[in-house]
């Protein structure tokens, strides 16, 4: 105990010394912020210079104050879409490769017609040898099941699955769309994922993108991100303040936090980056990202949207609907939570599908690669 | 509108010879009544059985149910909450009580279980009448555990609804193969007829 | 034939000395006294008698916790749900007679199956169990319980072969029942080809019932022709009143006419005392047939001194006193006696003297032995039993001597024996009680039956009086009801299935419902008498009762009886 005791003057001291240097970086960055405030044009200007070659994402300021919160408006009735999905991965040690993608949704209106629906579709894959293999320009969808981009499949199965629901609803009225995540799957650009891969996806995902984006209907739609550990306005405003990025705050919701009250979103932002850009290049310039930031419940969420679903209207849709879900779901959407719960792949669910899979193999008298180790941690025995 | 027949019908689930589970698609408020008598016409066979439970839950046993305070009523509750209604299922056990094949009926166990998701509608006043007619199907429903005093009144009701004006003769009768099926058992028999006269 | 026949239920038990357990069907019910008949399992079918009804609990649950006896409607559905499951009705049924296929019927000795179908017994199987022979003259006994379109008829010799009795409280039918059997005996003997083959009755009428008339107390006329009228060659009439109208001759019985032994009956009923009877045959014997004359006068006459005391002895004032000292009475007895003798002589039928007894008696056995029944009416003295049993013996005992004499002289040869006689007697225990079986003649013809061709047959109303060895004897029995459960006893005490016999029997209305069993019958049979209309016809042919049945019917039916 005399050893512990020795050691806890100097504990408190860095963590006092911590704390203060937060509040000097908090009090020198809202300054920043204010001044980016009083002229949004020429501080984008000067943030838009500084990070044009470096690969640090970054933010500009989207038609509102940057340092402006904006209470929630009272809900409206709507239905409220959201996707999820889950995923098996290939198993190199498994009989045959393959994966499991699992899209579980939730659609629910609130106050408006429409049946509720919690469901969920599995797929298993690969089907079929990908339909432009042999004009690969990068790695290969071999058969081991390297590059065959899952998750990235795992995201274009939500998005296409919500965005069909989301429009077969605005019949009853209006919908808000929320997917988990980020708006754009950044494995867009992943060299891992085979190209042929790449291109099926991209091509898929604009054709989804390009159905939301049809007309002017009610619809709203947005990627929330909870506890977002995104740093893109504060390293804008360490640009601002002439900091070093790197050396200032680590996250825009400590910043937030001290802007924002329960329920209160932030101005809208245009996320920025090298990398940002090469993906956006592939759709229309309408689709390119915007985003706020949320305070519900104690958490500072960041939500994505596509800038043509950043009218007034559509924002404060999403803004009280966001409010409103988060408060039926401790904090978090109640759509993505079911949705997530209707795509979640349980431990049981992946151990019965090894084991139907092994079966099945063994039925027609496929083995599994030998492998000592793998062999040794299925046999338990003594 | 006949109790449980509103809707889609409900599956069967879990499948025995003596006794098996259906469930609706999710929760239903109107889900076919106890004793009420149950047809599955799916098969060689159509199995006649009789309904002595029903419950409705969170389908996921990790999720329970809970109840919110305040002074909503359930369809307020449920249309403030509209995630809920499909996480919850109604599930109706059954218990066999006969089988009608081409133009017979037998009170007796069905020689194969129901398949497994057939549907389960209300049996016709013609079938119920037809598979109720001389009270041998009271036998099947006495020696199930999961047909206690209760389900057999009600059982007896609902049948003598469908025999429409002979519903006095039909419960004598049926009443009479219940006392010699419970000879042993006054209080019990007593008890039953008690639900049936009420 | 057996389908067509009513389900009642089925065996569930029994034994064949004692009965057999029968389940009623639902709705089905049976009463005592009816027939049901349940298949043997080598052929043909037991005929039984409902002897009993049970009303049984399949468990005990069902009765120690029963329905509640009011009209809710729980009440109402358990008590209906309840019976014929939980609570059923059984009869028991004695088991009587096998009746085979091809119509013979035999004394029960198998039993059926447990569950044997059980049904109501029908006119057809009841014909052959009660069947008579076509060409020999019936009797109908009645309607058996609840089978109304069924006749059962007794045949007449078999019925009078043996003594038979009509039993039963008074105003139940005996009178009504014993005229209908002697008035379908009577045709029947009118029938008879020759005198020997008749069958006649000697009857005591104490009521003046069979005679030209009865009394009768069921609906339209208050009389109804009796014997005389009805069958007036074939009856003679004898009164000891002279004022009854309608009679052949008048019966008058002289002092001179009756011995002590036909006194001997008398103690019975108290008319004189056992040392009384002693002095009267002392003085028989010592004063000769003026016996009575003597005794009866105020003062002993020379004539019974001089026999009485030993010359020179006779003592100065003679009196019955010393009369009675010297033979060596008490005088108290021979005062009893003196003083019931001069009762009789004061009665209008007894005459000093001979009186015309001995003709009439000769009369009397000639004109049964000519084959015509003889009514011997008591008039004004039917309320005397005195007169009745004094007369009744005197009769009886003389035409018995004849009898005797005339079938012990035939010495086998039948044309030589008198024709079949059958004597009559209503309150037969007084005659043939326990003490006095011994002495009366009545109990002499009732155990030595057939062996001179006389036989007995008692109307009485207390079985149980009647000496049990003499009541053995009666072969046919016709039983109405009777309140005494000793009576009840004495009557079916040994028989086969006694205690269902007695349920049925105490089970029997007031009126009009008897039970006849015995030699004649092949089984008990409770029955409704045929009703006395004005134009009755008590006896008839099987083929009159059949309607012209095939001729094999009558052949097969001969065994029975044989």
């Amino acid at each position: 105990m005399e050893l512990l005791t020795a050691g806890l003057p100097g504990l408190v001291e860095r963590h006092r010394a911590r704390v203060s240097a937060l509040e000097a970086t908090l009090t020198a960055a809202r300054a920043a912020a204010d001044a980016w405030a009083k002229d949004p044009a020429e501080g984008d200007a000067r943030i838009e210079a500084a990070m044009a070659n470096t690969p640090t994402p970054y933010a500009t300021s989207f038609g509102e104050p940057p340092t402006a919160a904006f209470p929630a408006p009272p809900f409206e009735p709507c239905t409220v879409v959201a996707a999820d999905g889950s995923s098996i991965e290939p198993d190199r040690f498994a009989p045959v490769p393959c994966y499991v993608l699992n899209t579980g949704w939730a659609v629910l209106p609130y106050r408006v017609p429409g049946e509720a629906a919690l469901a969920s579709k599995p797929i298993l894959g690969p089907r079929e040898p990908l339909a432009d293999a042999g004009e690969d320009d990068g790695e290969d969808a071999s058969p081991g099941g390297r590059g065959w981009g899952v998750s990235l499949l795992r995201d274009i199965e939500e998005r296409e699955t919500a965005i069909h629901l989301a429009r077969e609803r605005l019949v009853h009225g209006p919908v808000v769309l929320l997917f988990d995540g980020t708006f754009l799957p950044w494995d867009l650009d992943s060299p891992r994922i085979a190209a042929n891969v790449r291109r099926q996806v991209l091509r898929r995902l604009q054709d989804a993108l390009a159905l939301l984006a049809t007309g002017d209907e009610p619809l709203s739609a947005g990627a929330y991100i909870s506890g977002s550990r995104a740093g893109d306005v504060v390293t804008s405003l360490a640009v601002l303040a002439g900091q070093d990025p790197a050396a200032w705050l680590a996250a825009d919701s400590a910043l937030f936090a001290t802007l924002l009250g329960e329920g209160e979103r932030s101005a809208l932002f245009r996320s920025r980056s090298q990398r940002q850009k090469t993906v956006e290049e592939q759709f229309p310039a309408d689709s390119q990202v915007v985003f706020f930031y949320l305070r519900t419940g104690g958490d500072i969420a960041r939500v994505e949207l596509p800038q043509w679903a950043a009218t007034p209207a559509r924002v404060a849709r999403l803004h009280a609907t966001l409010v409103d879900q988060c408060a039926r779901c401790d904090g978090y959407p109640r759509a993505l939570q079911e949705a997530h719960e209707q795509a979640v792949i349980s431990g049981a669910d992946r151990q019965q599908f090894a084991r139907l899979l092994e079966t099945e193999a063994a039925r027609q008298r496929v083995f599994p690669p030998s492998n000592g180790k793998q062999s040794s941690k299925r046999r338990r025995a003594v | 509108m006949t109790p449980g027949t509103g809707g889609d019908a409900p599956r069967v689930v879990e499948a025995g010879l003596r006794s098996f589970v259906c469930a609706y698609e999710r929760y239903v408020e109107d889900p076919f009544r106890l004793g009420q008598l149950v047809a599955v016409r799916e098969g060689p066979w159509s199995i006649l059985g009789c309904v002595v439970d029903t419950e409705s839950g969170p389908e996921d046993p990790g999720r329970p149910l809970q109840a919110p305070g305040g002074s909503l009523t359930a369809a307020e509750v449920f249309a403030e909450n509209p995630h809920i209604r499909p996480l919850l299922r109604t599930r109706v056990t059954v218990v066999a009580c006969g089988y009608i094949e081409g133009e017979g009926a037998f009170a007796l166990l069905p020689p194969a279980p129901p398949p497994l998701l057939a549907r389960v509608e209300s049996a016709t006043p013609a079938e119920t009448m037809h598979a109720t007619s001389d009270g041998a199907f009271l036998a099947l429903l006495v020696a199930s555990a999961l047909c206690d005093d209760a389900v057999l009144a009600a059982v007896l009701r609902g049948a003598a609804t469908a025999h429409g004006a002979a519903a006095g003769e039909f419960t004598v009768r049926a009443g009479k193969e219940l006392a010699r099926l419970l000879k042993a058992e006054p209080a019990r028999l007593s008890s039953i007829l008690r639900g049936v006269t009420a | 034939m057996t389908a067509e026949r009513e389900r009642m239920g089925s065996v569930v038990g029994g034994s064949l000395t004692k009965s057999i357990e029968v389940r009623l069907e639902p709705g089905k019910s049976a009463g005592l006294g009816e027939y049901l008949v349940s298949p043997l399992p080598e052929g043909g079918d037991l005929l039984g008698m409902v002897t009993d009804v049970l009303l049984k609990s399949a468990e005990a649950g069902a009765t120690s916790w029963p329905p509640g006896a009011d009209d809710g409607p729980l009440a109402a559905l358990l008590r209906e749900v309840l019976l014929d499951t939980g609570v059923y009705t059984a009869v028991e049924v004695n088991p009587y007679l096998e009746v085979e296929a091809d119509g013979a019927t035999a004394r029960a000795r198998r039993l059926p199956r447990h569950f044997a179908r059980v049904t109501r017994a029908d006119q057809e199987i009841l014909n052959r169990a009660f069947a008579v022979d076509e060409e020999r003259g019936a009797v109908r006994v009645g309607t058996p319980l609840g089978m109304d379109d069924v006749t059962v008829f007794v045949d007449i010799e078999k019925l009078f072969e043996r003594s038979a009795g009509v039993f039963g409280k008074s105003g139940t039918g005996k009178s009504v029942a014993t005229m209908q059997i002697l008035d379908a005996m009577v045709a029947n003997s009118r029938a008879a080809r020759v005198n020997g083959e008749r069958t006649v009755a000697l009857i005591f009428d104490m009521h003046n019932d069979y005679g030209w008339d009865m009394k009768f107390q069921g609906e339209g006329a208050r009389a109804r022709k009796s014997l005389k009228q009805r069958h007036g060659s074939d009856v003679a009439v004898y009164s000891l009143d002279p004022d009854v109208l309608n009679t052949d001759a008048r019966l008058v019985v002289g002092t001179q006419d009756i011995t002590p032994e036909d006194l001997d009956v008398l103690q019975s009923i108290g008319a004189f005392t056992g040392p009384a009877i002693e002095a009267a045959h002392e003085c028989h014997s010592r004063f000769g047939r003026t016996w009575i004359d003597d005794i009866s006068a105020d003062d002993p006459s020379p004539a019974v001194i001089r026999k009485t005391f030993r010359e020179g002895d006779e003592p100065d004032d003679p009196n019955w006193t010393k009369v009675a000292q010297r033979l060596g009475f008490h005088s108290g007895s021979f005062e009893n006696l003196r003083r019931g003798l001069r009762r009789f002589t004061r009665r209008g039928f007894v005459q000093s003297g001979t009186g015309q007894f001995s003709g009439a008696l000769n009369h009397i056995v000639q004109t049964l032995k000519g084959g015509k029944s003889v009514v011997v009416q008591f008039g004004k003295f039917g309320s005397d039993l005195t007169a009745y049993m004094l007369v009744a013996n005197m009769l009886s005992r003389r035409i018995w001597e004849q009898y005797s004499e005339a079938v012990e002289k035939a010495q086998g040869r039948a044309q030589d024996e008198p024709n079949r006689l059958v004597i009559v007697i209503e309150e037969a225990h007084k005659f043939i009680d326990r003490s006095m079986a011994g002495q009366s003649i009545f109990g002499q013809i009732a155990r030595e039956l057939r062996k001179y061709n006389v036989t007995l047959f008692v109307i009485d109303q207390r079985p149980s009086q009647i000496d049990a060895e003499v009541l053995s004897q009666i072969g046919t029995k016709f039983c109405f009801q009777l309140d005494s459960e000793a009576d009840i006893e004495a009557l079916v005490g040994g028989m086969q299935g006694r205690s269902g016999l007695r349920s049925v029997i105490a089970s029997l209305e007031s009126r009009q419902q008897a039970l006849v069993f015995g030699h004649a019958l092949p089984m008990p049979v409770v029955v409704r008498p045929p009703d006395l209309t004005a134009n009755f016809e008590a006896g008839a042919s099987l083929r009159d009762r059949l309607g012209a049945p095939p001729a094999n019917v009558a052949a097969k039916l001969k065994p029975i009886f044989g």
